[in-house]
């Protein structure tokens, strides 16, 4: 759905694909707010009615799908700490030690107190 | 030959380092954790409770933290580098007891003595609420930067706000979230230094009215207001290697935390 934003038409999603009927019709029924009608009128505004900037339908059925996969991941513990470990181990840019160290030495120029190297450096 | 140490020094080392001199952390009726269990609570040290103990073990791992704070210090007013001082609302930085254990490298002594206890270390942690100084995204990355900052030995200052009552704490009512105060303080912290002597007045031309509940700014009514900072150190992590000079602090910035208390 790259560049659909000129084209992308949230009723289109509504009359053909039938997972994202499905969602906004529990959305206007009042599932979600049995006690509260009406307080997600807003949210089904926002994404039918207002065209939807974020075009959420779009992505409906690849996030649905994705869940599931989750879900299924979640019953095999070998398989989800195996992902859980690579993801955590491919994390390393995200690191404060790496952000400080070139914040340290390209902006601020604030140089460690002992001789020790920051990672970056 | 001095070959390059590759692997964690032995505890001995370790407290030598950290200028404990003759004080030994725990084991013995004059070491740190008995004379904090002791002196600071008065009570026979079998019948303490665990949150009494949980603030004799924090006391006594705060003892290690000051020498080399100190040594910060000192490395400051010699060197004098230039330092970064990082401003935020928030610093969400959790419980510090196994921070600081973890980052002091001495978890094995605090094993042992939970061993001898009869304490459990998991237990004994939550004893500690967490710091009601954050509560965002933006908090956790200050603290972030923070533990960041004292782990690459860059000398730095957080300064922020001590929220007496928290941020808030969340409940969930029929739906919709309710606010209470959050009473992190009710019990003392062991780690916070108070530096009433530092304290700053500000003169604000507003003041501040509480009735039946409500608060209303009245303009044009001058109110100082008092800040009495308070001190808390932040330990970076010493997993690579570690300077047995003693030259400098090992990385241990001040996060100040002023106060603000209206006084009428």
């Amino acid at each position: 759905m790259q560049d659909s934003r000129g084209w992308y038409n949230p009723h289109w999603h509504y009359d053909h694909k039938p997972e994202s009927r499905r969602a906004l019709d529990l959305i206007a029924a009042n599932i979600f707010s049995q006690t509260e009608s009406g307080i997600f009128a807003p949210t089904w505004d926002m994404l039918l009615t207002h065209g939807d900037y974020y075009r959420h339908l779009a992505d409906l059925a690849a996030y649905a799908e994705t869940q599931e996969k989750a879900g299924s991941l979640c019953t095999q513990p070998d398989v989800w700490a195996r992902k859980a470990i690579l993801n955590l181990g491919h994390s390393g840019k995200f690191s404060s030690d790496r952000t400080i160290a070139e914040y340290a030495a390209d902006m601020r120029n604030t140089p460690p107190t002992s001789g020790r190297r920051s990672p970056a450096q | 030959m001095r070959t390059p140490r590759t692997r964690a020094p032995s505890l001995n080392d370790l407290l030598k380092q950290y200028e404990c001199g003759a004080v030994i952390f725990s084991g013995d009726p004059n070491a740190s954790y008995e004379r904090h269990l002791v002196f600071d609570h008065v009570v026979v040290p079998e019948s303490a409770n665990l949150r009494v103990r949980f603030e004799a073990v924090a006391k006594s791992l705060r003892d290690l933290l000051v020498q080399r704070w100190l040594k910060t210090g000192e490395t400051y007013d010699r060197d004098n580098p230039k330092q970064v001082y990082y401003l935020s609302m928030e610093f969400l930085i959790g419980r510090s007891l196994t921070n600081n254990l973890t980052n002091l490298l001495v978890e094995p002594i605090a094993r042992e003595l939970m061993q001898r206890e009869g304490l459990d270390l998991i237990q004994l942690a939550q004893q500690e609420p967490d710091a009601g100084l954050g509560n965002g995204g933006l908090g956790r990355l200050a603290a972030c930067f923070i533990d960041s900052l004292a782990t690459l030995q860059i000398p730095a200052m957080g300064y922020g706000l001590r929220y007496n009552y928290g941020i808030f704490r969340q409940e969930i009512q029929n739906g919709y979230q309710v606010e209470h105060s959050d009473r992190w303080l009710r019990r003392p912290d062991p780690w916070e230094v108070p530096r009433p002597a530092e304290a700053v007045e500000v003169t604000v031309n507003a003041t501040v009215r509480l009735e039946n509940g409500v608060e209303t700014l009245i303009t044009d009514h001058p109110a100082r207001l008092r800040g009495i900072p308070f001190d808390r150190p932040v330990r970076g992590g010493e997993f690579l290697s570690l300077q047995p000079d003693g030259r400098t602090g090992a990385g241990q910035p001040r996060l100040v935390q002023s106060a603000l208390a209206l006084r009428p």
